[in-house]
């Protein structure tokens, strides 16, 4: 480029900026003043009126000499106009004076949550970010969301929230002098003026009063409510709060949207990444992560572990997983655990066993292959499955057998007593008999028989050295009753003769009865069902027969009631017998020394029963008494005692007397003879004058022929 | 016939009749005591015993059948005794003794018997 042509170009250059710059200056004169514009005034020669006059807050500016001007609303020119006006009534010359638009300013305060509240003369185009940053920025609590402006009388709500999200400028409310910028407190903060911690805050999440916060609880690190925006998802939320716990049933998360709730499984859409599983939020919506142990557990992978095994459950078998890897995470078998009979439970119901006892031995199989929905069973061991019998040497086992819960073979210590093993084999059943517990001493190769009465040394105790002490190899026996005392019929061979006691006559069920020392002669009979109505109670023998020549006992059962005396009660043994008589027996077994005869002319001849206080007259009484043909005068008794002597008895006298001293001794085995007329002194005197007069007749019939 | 021949035949006559008669065997005595009791013992060994069975009725140890065989010993000891039958008599005595475990001679508070009874040499010793 030539010299002219670049001289030429700079020329333009500098006109152009100058066009510029009185564009700029013409326009911005043009534009009405504000509050807090700043102008700049010069009258020469004055001192006082030259210099920068700020716009106030009444819109005017203070001149000396000449006191407010009110310049606000009006363009440069104008202001100049009324500035000079005014100037000229106190000023002479003024020709010279100017006025000038110097700097555009904005009056504004900013209150509320910020650093440095305050008014503030902020540039001309400054903004609300502008303005914010010239008080300090925020402070830590201010909700963003609901920043706003009041104008006059008006509140203009803007969310700067949004603004710091996308930088639109238009969100943004234009600032205009006089405006108050106020930058309220989140309500989460209280009404209580503590050291807010912005972490706590962000722990309770920023949610606000409006209702469209978004509320976030159950199995989540930190629940609370938060700021609902577009385009985040029920995962963004659950994210906000801290992501889901390991409690949580992640397949189960509710989320109640306008009133509706809507199931979400995060657990599939991890799986699957499918968007479709994501329900939308709406404002205002809640979000619910409900914990695992209230749902039932049920994935794609799952397989179900039950049975003796440590930990059993539901558990997540990814594919690959073998049937070992999933007992090993259930913690494995247990002690009591059958792993022989393990069951594979396939979801079409086939059931697949698996022995793994073989399979760690190397005979069996391998197991099968898991699939998802299987479940695993591992049984309990039955109770066959019992330590061996055989693993107790008989020189250390005791036999218990009979009536008690559980007979068997027992491991015997010799510190141990027979109660010890009674106990320990579960004491007697009800029908068990402890009066005589056998004891088949074993020693080498004999063994001899030992009875025990437990039951009278628990009734009546004893010494403990009379206890059979029991050694290794011993067996015992505890026999068992007879389940009716009166069936023992079906029992006699299981009754042994030695635990008996035989009851015979006249009681109702005759027979062997079991019998123990500590029952006694009237439970014998209560249990033969008494005596019947023909028994003669005076004179019940009893044979004891564990006695060697002891002769049988007469047991008179009616004194016994009429006195009571025990004493008279025998005392019975195993083996006895008891026979209660008839009373109409055999007249042949009644003994002559136990009846008195009655013969002759009485009603009722025989031998009847006599009690030994009683007398002649209850003798005749029970026979019927004296017929009519009877000698009453001459009645004999002949008393049968060491001495044989014969007495007569008139009872005729005795009837008419009284006199008791005419009563005969009558005892049990004399006899009591009525006789009849014929037996009287006159009629056998006739009868001899008759066989007199007959032999004479006879004599003197002979001595005629 | 001569008058005195034919008294001397009735006399025989009746003296025939009479054995045939039986008069010749007279019955056997008059019996006694079939309710002597009621007259109390008659002898002292009796009246002790009598004694002895009331003081063991009062008992409370005492066995109550012993006491009851006694008294019936006792009774048909003084009923034999009342009719003779002193052997008998003498036999329940010791039984009636023996039933209340010995009784002293001597110790009848009545003092002597009240009555003589037939045997009453057969209580001439003591019995423990």
């Amino acid at each position: 480029m030539t010299c002219p042509i670049r001289r030429l170009a700079a020329i333009l250059v500098v006109a152009l900026i100058g066009f510029i710059h009185a564009g700029a200056i013409a326009s911005a004169e043009e534009a009405p003043l504000r509050i807090g514009d700043v102008l700049s005034l010069s009258l020469p020669g004055e001192e006082a009126l030259t210099g920068e006059f700020a716009i106030d807050r009444n819109g005017e500016i203070e001149l000396p000499e000449v006191g407010p001007v009110k310049l606000v609303g009006k363009p440069v020119g104008e202001a100049e106009t009324i500035t000079r006006d005014a100037l000229s009534t106190v000023y002479r010359d003024i020709s010279r004076f100017t006025l000038r638009l110097k700097e555009q300013k904005l009056l504004v305060a900013v209150a509320g949550q910020v650093a440095k509240p305050g008014t503030l003369q902020l540039p001309g185009d400054a903004t609300v970010e502008v303005a914010i940053a010239y008080a300090g920025g925020l402070q830590a609590g201010a909700q963003l969301d609901r920043l706003k402006i009041i104008r006059d009388s008006r509140e203009i709500v803007f969310n700067y929230k949004d603004y710091l999200d996308s930088g639109d400028p238009s969100i943004l409310p234009a600032l205009k002098p006089l405006d108050v910028i106020f930058v309220p407190i989140s309500p989460l903060t209280g009404n209580v003026q503590i050291d807010f911690d912005a972490a706590t805050l962000s722990r309770a999440g920023d949610g606000s009063e409006d209702g469209t916060a978004v509320q976030v609880f159950g199995e989540v690190a930190k629940p609370a409510q938060f700021a609902f925006k577009e385009g985040m998802s029920i995962v963004d939320f659950i994210m906000r709060a801290g992501g889901v716990t390991r409690y949580a049933a992640v397949e189960q998360i509710r989320l109640i949207s306008s009133g509706e709730p809507v199931l979400f499984n995060l657990q599939a859409w991890l799986d699957t990444g499918d968007p479709n599983l994501l329900p939308e939020v709406k404002p205002g919506a809640t979000v619910f992560v409900p914990i695992l142990s209230e749902q039932i557990k049920r994935g794609k992978h799952t397989v179900y572990v039950m049975g003796e095994v440590a930990k059993p459950g539901a558990y997540d078998a990814q594919p690959g997983a073998t049937f070992i890897d999933i007992l090993a995470n259930a913690g494995g078998p247990s002690r009591f655990a059958d792993g022989r009979q393990m069951r594979i439970l396939r979801q079409d119901g086939s059931v697949l066993m698996f022995d793994m006892v073989a399979f760690t031995e190397g005979k069996g199989e391998g197991p099968p292959a898991i699939e998802a929905g299987d479940a695993i069973l591992v049984p309990e061991k039955t109770d066959n499955v019992q330590p061996s019998w055989l693993k107790t040497p008989p020189e250390r086992a005791i036999h218990m057998i009979g009536a008690v819960n559980k007979p068997g073979r027992y491991e015997w210590s010799d510190e141990m007593s027979l109660f010890d093993l009674i106990a320990n084999a579960g004491g007697p059943t009800e029908a068990g008999d402890l009066s005589a517990i056998r004891i088949l001493a074993s020693k080498e190769e004999a063994a001899r028989p030992i009875t025990f009465d437990m039951q009278a040394f628990i009734e009546n105790g004893g010494d403990l050295s009379s206890v059979p002490q029991l050694r290794a190899g011993y067996t015992v026996m505890v026999p068992e009753l007879p389940k009716d005392p009166n069936d023992n019929k079906s029992q006699w061979l299981a009754q042994s003769a030695d635990r008996s006691i035989y009851i015979m006559g006249a009681v109702g069920s005759p027979g062997r009865y079991a019998f123990n020392t500590s029952m006694g002669f009237l439970d014998i009979l209560g249990a033969a069902d008494g005596p019947t109505s023909q028994a003669d109670l005076r004179r019940i023998r009893v044979s004891l027969r564990g006695e060697a020549n002891a002769d049988p006992i007469i047991v008179d059962l009616l004194r016994y009631m009429d006195t009571g005396d025990e004493s008279l009660l025998p005392r019975l043994a195993p083996g006895d017998m008891i026979y209660v008589p008839d009373r109409e027996r055999e007249w042949t077994e009644i003994a002559t020394t136990d009846t008195v005869r009655v013969l002759g002319s009485v009603a009722k001849p025989g031998r009847y029963s006599f009690n030994p206080r009683m007398t002649i007259l209850d003798l005749l009484a029970e026979a019927g008494g004296p017929t009519s043909d009877a000698l009453q005068r001459r009645i004999v008794v002949v008393n049968m005692g060491k001495e044989v002597v014969a007495f007569h008895f008139d009872l005729e006298t005795f009837v008419r007397s009284g006199d008791t001293s005419l009563l005969p001794v009558v005892r049990p085995g004399d006899t009591v003879y009525v006789p009849d007329k014929t037996q009287s002194r006159r009629a056998r005197f006739m009868e001899g004058v008759k066989d007199v007069g007959q032999v004479i007749g006879l004599i003197a019939a002979i001595v005629a022929l | 016939m001569t008058r005195p021949f034919n008294m001397l035949a009735a006399c025989g006559f009746l003296a025939l009749c009479l054995p045939l008669s039986g008069c010749g065997h007279p019955w056997p005595a008059a019996a006694t005591g079939g309710l002597a009791e009621r007259n109390g013992p008659a002898e002292a060994m009796h009246a002790d015993i009598a004694t002895a069975i009331l003081i063991e009725s009062g008992r409370a140890d005492v066995e109550p059948a012993r006491v009851a065989i006694a008294e019936d010993h006792l009774v048909l000891a003084i009923r034999e005794h009342a009719a003779g039958l002193c052997e008998d008599s003498e036999e329940n005595t010791l039984a009636a003794s023996i039933a209340l475990g010995g009784v002293r001679a001597g110790g009848n508070s009545q003092g002597e018997a009240v009555h003589a009874g037939r045997c009453s040499w057969y209580f001439a010793g003591e019995y423990q």
